[in-house]
């Protein structure tokens, strides 16, 4: 008992947390000033994780813990780093939104319950490790974050933003429903320990076998769920792929993320996309790994995401290219970055030995993949906060026009934007040149040369409508008569900048550092089942 | 094979599944595309617990329960899914007197 | 109190360790890194707030830290490298290092190697350190009160700041990597500090200019950078070096290595013609992996270090600040290219015909510079050319072998023509900005500090016998020169002494016109009286146009004053650098005075003089009585360049007032325009690239290119673009839509999974033509086996097991290209009923054949 709760630590601050918010908001006589308490409990949540590191590092721990939760939750590393990442979003934009929503006329303590219970739903995709577990975090991450894309109430796109969201959300939430029910079935377990073994032992329905004509019956019972896992494969891959927007689950990314407040824009842009890849990680590799030898394609999933993956990157970047809007180029690119991420996320299962004591190349990759969330998280945060201190009063700087003359008008917000856009466009020294550099990596690693490639040419198209806006800012001038934008006085903001600026600089300079504890945090996730021995 | 088998129960389940997915696609009611959804959560629970009915026991001789626990789970979070949805579609109509999902077109492109 | 005391004595021998612990973590290193970076960031963020002062005495005191720490450094590695040898080992650790972090993996050839950002000072960077932030301190203390009248000057600080961080990350570095990442820093920093009063547009394109040209020499950089480390494994020196050293290492072998594909490059140059072709088959094959690292590296060089024939940005440089054409363009910056072939010198030993290449380009560039310089009429115009010259005298000495003897001039040029520089400045400042030759004159009586330091300065560039620095190393260089034996090449050294002679002769003549013209006769800037003074002050306002400086005033109240001295904060860093000019020499004696080597020669030698090969290949020894006549000749001849530039000079400008100069110039007349028009150089580029691609362009505008260019390249944009406006169509903004396309998506997953069933197949090769397979496919897939690779599939052809294991004996077959494969063959059928077959040719080792 006494270990179940310090292992839920995380998650425990953050409901506790979110209760208490509720309470304190509808007690008090005047609407916010819930900021800072939202930002602290998030920043405590993650100094949990970072307390918490140490006590997760081993197997014994790992069974301790499975053990405490009856397998529904993993508390290894891996679930620690994205809970960090997840903890970040989630503090840094409350600190956006509570100079945002003063600004906007938006200011209700709702905001912060939602965003805090929609922290620990994370979460707990996160570390999810029963598909029931992996469907009630992605719901209470999910309810959560559509209140939060329609909370404009009076603004007709935060609403149909919303809706759009929550209709598809649903959809696909029923698919991953029904795939999940369909793997229950057929194995008869919702654990995903339970359900690996279960495939990876040969059907027996006691007694059929006897019986006359069973070695037939058997066998076609056999095929059947075979066929039937496959499928359900699917159906999961897709329930999934729509929370990191994959293409083509996509559809909705744009319009949600526009319609959103843009404090919201960011924090979903960051924790969903981890929290979900954290459950792409648990299930995908999990189940239908197979880690156990030299190089495993493990049920075709890792050639459909390699798809999946280039669909997102080009689809992303070409429409991203004609936006004439920030935020929504902001969001195609969030497609695209997504398919970055994918294509590093093919490679997990592989099991080769690196030289060099880096563990495994799949090990590798998906250091990647969690290196690359945290480098999108700081990077993603950052822009969309300068972005907004970029905005007039009451107007939002959301079109391209809206920062021309930013660099003689605010140099200083120009600089952290410019770092922010530099990082996501992958240009060294920021970190998102090594988040990229990465993902290439690990592509090549496994004989994925036509990944890498894509991944390279859809990174040249990236530069272009990134480079783009620090044109405008230091090129251009202002239209005549276009509205001098009277930036936002904010220190929530300035302090998110500070600190995302400095984290896409140092991260940027010793990248191998937080590889190193990213892949620390995957090796026990992602290690390689022990071969057996050889025939 | 007079009696009804779990092959039944499952075979309803994907139609009532397939049912609210074409329903969903086809109508343009934002309520309706909401009772969709509600129908293909409910054929999962279906599957669920039919899944459930028919598991073999351990070699304990004890049966675990947990599709019919996943299905209690769909429901509850169905209920919260239909609250959050229903203040959406309210909330849509309050700023733009439309419930009609085709006309919730102002972003696009 | 003495509390306070006991505390010190307790804090001071942790200060002790701090600055003198192991020579393998030495803090210090990174503390003279992080001072400037930590200036730049103070002045850059907070320089408005913290007021002028403060972004003086930041901006100065972070970098005098830096160069207080760097003597300290120094003579912790006098020390360390002079302490007592233990018994049997060749000689004490010849470097301290400092470990800041792992930086990041990148895979090198076959293998994966650690990129540290790891600082390291050995001789050679403790040379380049000590210059650096010597005259960075100077330079920054002049800029403060160069500076006094600027708006910018937190800009220019933060700039400044950062260019010695970046110029000592340069040094610094142990890799070739974290010094490409100083290289572009410095390249950053004088873009912005060129274009610094960027709302001129002449300035702007003068940043514009060494921008662009730069990016060429970088190109060369990558190219070389890469092609060295694919070929020796490594990016780090010293990891380099040891693998060099050692004979037939593999590393050298590889660096010896020809290109493969001479053959497909052969054929793309020759566009057709046999002749070409087999003339282009004649020379690639010449050239080593190694020599071509070499030359483009080298290509690197003569982009930064301006050398031909991409010098052309460094005289336009001249448009920025100028102390920064002081520190950046003439003093350090510049002579990063000299400070990278001596670095890896030990490369460029083993490529003589690259070597022979370097040596020419820079006696040629020093010809040609000083020829350009003659005849100039700007002040900073003519330094501009002589730094040029003056660093194709460092390049040529590197060709010949010199390396050390290059350096040692690297060390005198920046310590003179810093001064120089500076004086130059400062002759401005006090006039107005004036810097035409023909308008200035008669100087030294109203500026004496200017004049005197300026004097010694000149004394020392043109090398006055016995005295000055500038004598020393010019002498070692053209010594070094003339003894030099290029294997492949023997004629260079003595070419290379002669061209250098005659550049010397001209450096005479040119600096000793320019100070005649500049500090002696009458002043013509402007007249001292009342009488018409306002043409005279717009005059003054039309050349160097920064205009916030002139409005700003130089304390001159009435627009006939006399240019009046400058303050003492920008007079002393002269003093300074004038007094260096003449002592600086004394490291460097020549062996024919002392009869030893010197202290210069003694304390590179092992990392910069003979680069690990035996001394014998490149210089004969100091002992052998060639040497003797060698100096005697190289110092005769040092002396004749002098006495008879100077004497030149002295009677066309101070005899006869610049008389037969006139009488040449109309007699000689389109030799002489030629050269006031740099050789026209610029024009040639112009007409050779810049012409021939706008005609081009111009042609296919008017007749191809409206109808088939202009569509083709707007296609290249446009796929994108039209890919685009289709692919966002899709985004109806209707949510059946996106429904539609999820279950579109998810029906063509189903069929993908369903359809293409994927496999992967892993093979080790084990002892005896043993080989494991396995194969992975997923739930629900089956498999049939066909070790043998006979085409026959085991269990049978309709049966499938679930075996994914094999292990099995091959047969090999040759290939034609000398492998001996073995081929397997799996099939493999999914869920579904679909089914693939896996063929592997897998490579077994041809030693095999010999063990069974």
């Amino acid at each position: 008992m006494k270990d179940m709760l310090l292992y839920l630590l995380p998650i425990v601050i953050l409901a506790v947390g979110g209760f208490s918010l509720m309470l304190v908001d509808a007690f008090q006589k005047e609407e916010g000033g819930l900021a800072i308490p939202t930002a602290m409990l998030h920043f405590a949540s993650g100094a949990a994780c970072l307390a918490l590191w140490n006590y997760a590092g081993s197997p014994a721990d790992l069974a301790r813990a499975a053990s405490a939760f009856n397998g529904w939750l993993a508390f290894d590393r891996t679930t620690l780093f994205l809970d960090l990442i997840i903890a970040l979003g989630g503090g840094l934009a409350s600190l956006l939104a509570g100079s945002y929503l003063n600004e906007h006329k938006l200011e209700r303590g709702e905001f912060y319950t939602l965003i805090t219970f929609a922290s620990a739903g994370c979460m707990m995709l996160a570390g999810a490790t029963d598909l029931i577990m992996v469907f009630i975090g992605l719901e209470t991450m999910s309810l959560g974050v559509y209140a939060m894309t329609a909370f404009r109430r009076t603004n007709a796109r935060s609403q149909e933003g919303a809706l759009k969201y929550f209709l598809l959300g649903s959809f696909a939430a029923a698919l991953l429903l029904y795939g999940s029910a369909l793997l229950y079935g057929m194995t008869g377990h919702t654990d995903l320990a339970g359900i690996r073994a279960a495939l990876a032992a040969p059907l027996d329905v006691p007694g059929l076998a006897a019986q006359e004509g069973g070695a037939l019956a058997l066998s076609v019972q056999q095929t059947v769920r075979d066929r039937v896992v496959i499928l359900a494969m699917v159906l999961v891959i897709a329930g999934l792929a729509f929370k990191i927007g994959a293409v083509p689950f996509h559809m909705w990314v744009p319009d949600a993320y526009e319609g959103a407040p843009t404090p919201a824009t960011a924090y979903m842009a960051v924790t969903v996309k981890a929290a979900a890849f954290g459950a792409m990680l648990r299930v995908l590799v999990g189940v239908f790994g197979d880690t156990t030898g030299a190089a495993s394609l493990a049920g075709g999933w890792p050639g459909l995401l390699a798809w999946l993956a280039v669909a997102s990157m080009v689809i992303g970047n070409l429409v991203a290219l004609s936006q004439s809007s920030i935020k929504r180029m902001l969001a195609y690119s969030s497609i695209a970055h997504g398919g970055y991420i994918l294509a590093a996320f093919v490679v997990t299962p592989r099991a080769e030995l690196l030289p060099g004591g880096e563990g495994t190349v799949g090990q590798s990759a998906a250091a990647s993949v969690l290196f690359y969330l945290l480098a999108y998280a700081v990077s993603n945060i950052g822009a969309f906060g300068a972005l907004m201190l970029a905005g007039s009063r009451g107007k939002e700087a959301v079109s391209y026009d809206d920062v021309a003359g930013l660099g003689k008008r605010h140099p200083a917000v120009a600089l952290a934007l410019s770092f922010f856009i530099l990082s996501l466009a992958g240009i060294p020294p920021m970190v998102g040149f090594f988040a990229k550099y990465n993902v290439i990596r690990s592509a090549l690693e496994a004989n994925y040369t036509w990944l890498a490639i894509a991944l390279m040419v859809n990174s040249a198209i990236g530069v272009y409508y990134y480079l783009r806006v620090l044109v405008k800012m230091y090129m251009h001038d202002p239209a005549p008569g276009a509205t001098r934008a009277e930036p936002m006085v904010s220190p929530g903001i300035w302090l998110t900048l500070i600190f995302t600026a400095v984290l896409v600089l140092v991260m940027g300079a010793m990248p191998q550092t937080f590889f190193g504890y990213a892949l620390e945090a995957v090796k026990l996730a992602v290690a390689p089942v022990a071969a057996a021995a050889t025939p | 094979m007079g009696s009804i088998q779990l092959t039944h129960y499952l075979v309803l389940s994907a139609v009532l599944f397939s049912v609210g997915a074409v329903g969903f696609l086809v109508r343009r009611n934002s309520l309706v595309a909401l009772m969709c959804i509600e129908l293909m959560l409910n054929a999962v629970n279906l599957t669920l617990v039919a899944f459930n009915r028919w598991m073999p026991a351990n070699p304990g001789g004890a049966v675990a329960h947990h599709g019919q626990v996943f299905a209690f789970f769909v429901i509850a979070v169905a209920a919260a899914e239909a609250a959050v949805g229903l203040a959406i579609v309210l909330s849509l109509y309050r700023v733009r007197k439309v419930v009609r999902t085709d006309d919730a077109n102002l972003m696009k492109e | 109190m003495s509390a306070v005391l006991q505390s010190l004595a307790q804090v001071a021998p942790q200060v002790s360790n701090f600055v003198s612990a192991s020579p393998s973590t030495y803090p210090v290193l990174g503390l003279i890194l992080l001072f400037p970076l930590i200036g730049s960031i103070i002045n850059g963020f907070w320089g408005k707030k913290i007021g002028r002062e403060g972004v003086y005495i930041t901006g100065i005191a972070t970098v005098a830290m830096s160069f207080v720490l760097s003597l300290l450094a120094y003579a912790t590695l006098y020390k360390t490298t002079h302490a007592p040898v233990a018994e049997g080992a060749a000689h004490g650790p010849s470097q301290l290092s400092f470990l800041l972090w792992d930086w990041f993996r990148a895979p090198v050839g076959a293998g994966v190697v650690q990129l540290k950002i790891r600082y390291v000072l050995d001789e050679l960077s403790g040379v380049m350190l000590l210059v650096v932030t010597g005259v960075g301190t100077l330079i920054h203390i002049y800029s403060a009160g160069y500076m006094s009248h600027d708006e910018g000057y937190a800009r220019y600080f933060a700039y400044l700041n950062l260019f010695m961080f970046s110029m000592l990350n340069l040094i610094l570095g142990d890799s070739l990597v974290l010094l490409f990442v100083g290289w572009e820093g410095v390249g950053l920093c004088s873009y912005l500090l060129i274009g610094f009063w960027y709302t001129n547009t002449a300035y702007a394109n003068a940043g514009r200019k060494a921008f662009i040209v730069n990016r060429i020499g970088d190109v060369g950089v990558i190219l070389g950078m890469t092609i060295l480390a694919w070929k020796t494994g490594s990016f780090e020196f010293a990891q380099i070096r040891e693998t060099l050293n050692v004979q037939g290492s593999t590393a050298l072998t590889a660096l010896a290595e020809k290109p493969e594909f001479n053959d497909v490059v052969a054929y793309f140059l020759s566009f057709g013609r046999t002749g070409l072709y087999d003339f282009w088959m004649r020379v690639i094959p010449e050239f080593t992996w190694g020599g071509a690292a070499c030359f483009f590296l080298f290509v690197g060089c003569t982009g930064k270090s301006a050398q031909l024939p991409l010098y052309v940005w460094l005289p336009d440089a001249m448009a920025g600040p100028t102390p920064v054409s002081a520190l950046i363009h003439a003093a350090t910056m510049v002579t990063a290219g000299v400070y990278l072939l001596c670095r890896l010198s030990f490369v460029y030993v083993h490529f003589p015909s690259v070597l022979a290449l370097i040596a020419v380009t820079g006696a040629l560039t020093a010809l040609f510079a000083a020829s350009i310089a003659l005849v100039q009429t700007e002040l900073k115009k003519v330094l501009a050319y002589s730094t040029v010259s003056q660093l194709g005298f460092m390049f040529a000495a590197c060709g010949v072998g010199a390396f050390s003897a290059g350096l040692f001039h690297v060390y005198t040029h920046a310590m003179f023509k810093a001064c120089l520089f500076l004086g130059a400045g400062a002759v401005m400042h006090a006039c107005r900005d004036k810097q035409d030759l023909r308008e200035l004159g008669g100087l030294y009586k109203f500026i004496p500090h200017t004049f005197r330091t300026f004097l010694v300065a000149t004394l020392a560039i043109i090398g006055t016998p016995f005295v000055t620095a500038g004598f020393y190393s010019k002498d070692e260089l053209l010594f070094r020169a003339l003894e030099s034996q290029n294997s492949n090449h023997p004629w260079v050294g003595k070419f290379v002494f002669v061209v250098l002679v005659l550049a010397a002769t001209m450096t005479a003549f040119y600096m000793c016109r320019l100070l005649f013209l500049t500090f002696f006769g009458k002043f013509k800037g402007w007249s001292l009286s009342k009488a018409d003074y306002p043409e005279h002050v717009e005059h003054a306002h039309d050349d160097h146009g920064h205009d916030a400086h002139d409005d700003h005033g130089h304390g001159h109240g009435n627009p006939w004053d006399a240019p009046k001295e400058n303050p003492a904060l920008m007079y002393i860093p002269l003093y300074v650098l004038a007094f260096m000019s003449v002592v600086g020499g004394f490291v460097g004696l020549p062996y024919l005075f002392t009869h030893k080597e010197s202290v210069w020669g003694e304390w590179l030698i092992r990392s910069a003089e003979h680069a690990g090969k035996p001394i014998t290949d490149w210089a004969i020894t100091m002992a052998d009585p060639r040497v003797h006549t060698a100096e005697v000749t190289a110092m005769i001849a040092g002396f004749f360049a002098f006495a008879v530039g100077s004497g030149v000079a002295y009677w066309v400008y101070i005899k006869a007032d610049g008389a037969p100069v006139r009488a040449l110039a109309s007699s000689a007349r389109p030799l002489y325009q030629l050269m006031v028009d740099k050789w026209r150089v610029d024009e040639l580029y112009d007409f050779v690239i810049v012409r021939p691609l706008r005609f081009a362009s111009d042609v296919a505008a008017k007749f191809i290119d409206r109808w088939i260019i202009d569509g083709l390249v707007n296609l290249v944009g446009m796929i994108p673009r039209a890919l685009s406006a289709v692919v966002r169509k899709l985004q109806t903004g209707v949510v059946h839509t996106y429904a539609a396309v999820m279950v579109f998506g998810l029906v063509a997953m189903i069929a993908w999974v369903e359809f293409r069933p994927t496999v992967s197949l892993a093979a080790t090769v084990e002892a005896n033509n043993r080989i494991s397979l396995e194969v992975h496919g997923g739930p629900g897939y089956t498999y049939q086996w066909d070790p043998e690779g006979d085409g026959t599939f085991a269990p049978t052809n309709d049966e499938y097991t679930t075996t994914t294991r094999q292990s099995t004996t091959c047969t090999p077959q040759d290939t034609t290209d000398g492998r001996r494969v073995c081929r397997v063959a799996v099939r493999a059928r999914n869920a579904f009923g679909y089914t693939t077959t896996v063929t592997r040719f897998i490579e077994v080792p041809t030693g095999d054949r010999e063990g069974r």
